[in-house]
């Protein structure tokens, strides 16, 4: 007779496969992406903690992302965290291979698009309210699909779509009026 | 059918959201074909999408780097806060710190026309021209105060100024301060009454002159002695302008010396004197 599978252990096993995917969707829902491991963290918690909850009608990383999106909103909000940012704002620091080392400045993938310009987009990106802005930053997830997104964020396709195309039009616009004001200066 | 620009951006989310029927479908892309304008919309809320790719890729580089960068040591960390802490407490004693000698603490009282707490009749030192703010205080507060444990002489040497003295609230005043009156200023102290009784005199006499400021310099800061209403400053290390303790000296308009003299001499001869120098110099 087979001994029956232990529920802590497939529990593990998933989070572990999915935990990029998880992070990926925690870095499109928070504000600020230094926080995206710790949201990870504390939402495979509740997700352990609550897995009894999980009915098996969507696929665990959907049930998880959801978790992770909540919890990426809220983060935001917590003063206690917000204090905690504030104090140790210069807390990270980067290892050279020498020992010594040096303020973080993450390297630039952006590839053709110069950093100003994409630190000017996630300005704006944050400025858009939240129901606008997690649909479209989900959207450039990795393999990430519009029934995807409508199913861990419970809305109807339809709603994603059109939140996408506001936040889309809203981003143009507050980029068009930078732009704009640069000039005139 | 055509459609025009109108029509289009009243169906452009519908395009976006993949909502339009086969009809419109067909008439918004053949809008676009001949349209430049729409064409550029779309192209530019399209264009949106790599942006946020973008965004999102430089956001995981900081997430992941963020996450396995090592913090600083927890030394770094409180040095950090009692740095912070310290600046702190610097701020507080310097706002809060109780200021005993008078009405000047941070900000300086205007002199002019406001009666000091150690001058009941309002008469102290009056600085004509002199903008508060600029001028100096720089005995720690308790020091010099007058009343409070007068201290010895201070050494006075080759290279001290010629004249600097600091009035009851503790703020210095120089010649300049003056520049444009007549000057007269009697040197007195405590051991030497008729001195002080002498400028007194003078005081009363051409107090109310406009042009005439009189002042009593003593160098120990003190009680005011009884009776005593005229201008008390006390000497700051400086030379008073070479004028010994008993004697007077005039300086005119341009603050150069011109007449000196003793304090301790026939009070109608003095008078008669002074007055004499005081109008030739047109202090009237």
């Amino acid at each position: 007779m087979a001994a029956a599978p232990d529920p802590q252990y497939e529990f593990e096993t998933a989070a572990r496969d999915c935990r990029p995917f998880l992070l990926q969707i925690a870095v499109a829902s928070a504000r600020n992406p230094v926080d995206a491991e710790d949201i990870v963290q504390e939402a495979l918690l509740r997700g352990f903690r609550g897995i009894q909850r999980f009915r098996g009608d969507c696929p665990l990383r959907i049930w998880l992302s959801r978790i992770v999106v909540r919890v990426a909103i809220n983060h935001h909000r917590s003063a206690a965290r917000r204090l905690k940012r504030w104090v140790f704002f210069g807390d990270v620091e980067m290892e050279r291979e020498d020992g010594s080392h040096h303020e973080f400045d993450p390297p630039d993938h952006s590839r053709n698009v110069p950093r100003e310009k994409i630190m000017d987009v996630d300005r704006q990106v944050n400025r858009l309210p939240a129901e606008f802005k997690v649909p479209l930053m989900m959207l450039a997830v990795d393999g990430m699909t519009i029934p995807e997104i409508a199913e861990i964020l419970e809305i109807p396709q339809g709603t994603v779509k059109s939140r996408v195309f506001y936040a889309r039009k809203r981003l143009k616009s507050a980029l068009e009026d930078r732009l704009g004001r640069s000039r005139k200066q | 059918m055509k459609v025009d620009c109108q029509w289009f951006s009243s169906k452009l989310e519908a395009f976006f959201c993949d909502s339009l029927d086969a009809q419109e479908l067909r008439l918004a892309s053949e809008h676009l074909k001949t349209c430049l304008s729409c064409r550029s919309e779309v192209q530019a809320l399209r264009d949106m999408d790599p942006l946020v790719k973008r965004l999102l890729e430089f956001r995981m580089t900081k997430a992941i780097a963020g996450a396995h960068a090592p913090r600083r040591s927890l030394g770094f960390q409180l040095g950090l806060a009692g740095a912070a802490m310290a600046l702190v407490s610097i701020l507080v004693f310097v706002v809060f710190l109780p200021h005993s000698d008078g009405p000047g603490g941070i900000l300086p009282t205007l002199q002019t026309g406001i009666q000091s707490p150690d001058s009941p009749d309002g008469s102290d030192a009056k600085v004509d021209g002199t903008a508060p703010a600029s001028r100096a205080k720089p005995d720690a507060p308790g020091q010099k105060s007058p009343g409070i444990n007068p201290g010895s002489d201070p050494a006075i040497t080759d290279n001290a100024p010629g004249f600097l003295v600091t009035d009851p609230s503790g703020y210095s005043t120089s010649l300049e301060d003056y520049r444009g009156r007549v000057l007269l200023i009697g040197v007195w102290s405590a051991d030497q009454p008729e001195a002080a009784q002498s400028i007194q005199r003078l005081y009363q006499t051409f107090g109310s002159r406009k042009e005439v400021r009189i002042l009593g310099v003593t160098s120990r800061s003190g009680e005011r002695p009884a009776g005593m209403t005229f201008p008390m400053v006390f000497n700051n290390g400086s030379r008073l302008l070479e004028t010994s303790s008993s004697n007077y000296v005039v300086v005119d308009k341009e603050g150069n010396v011109q007449m000196r003299g003793s304090l301790v001499a026939d009070a109608s001869a003095l008078t008669t004197k002074i007055r004499a120098k005081l109008d030739e110099l047109g202090g009237r």
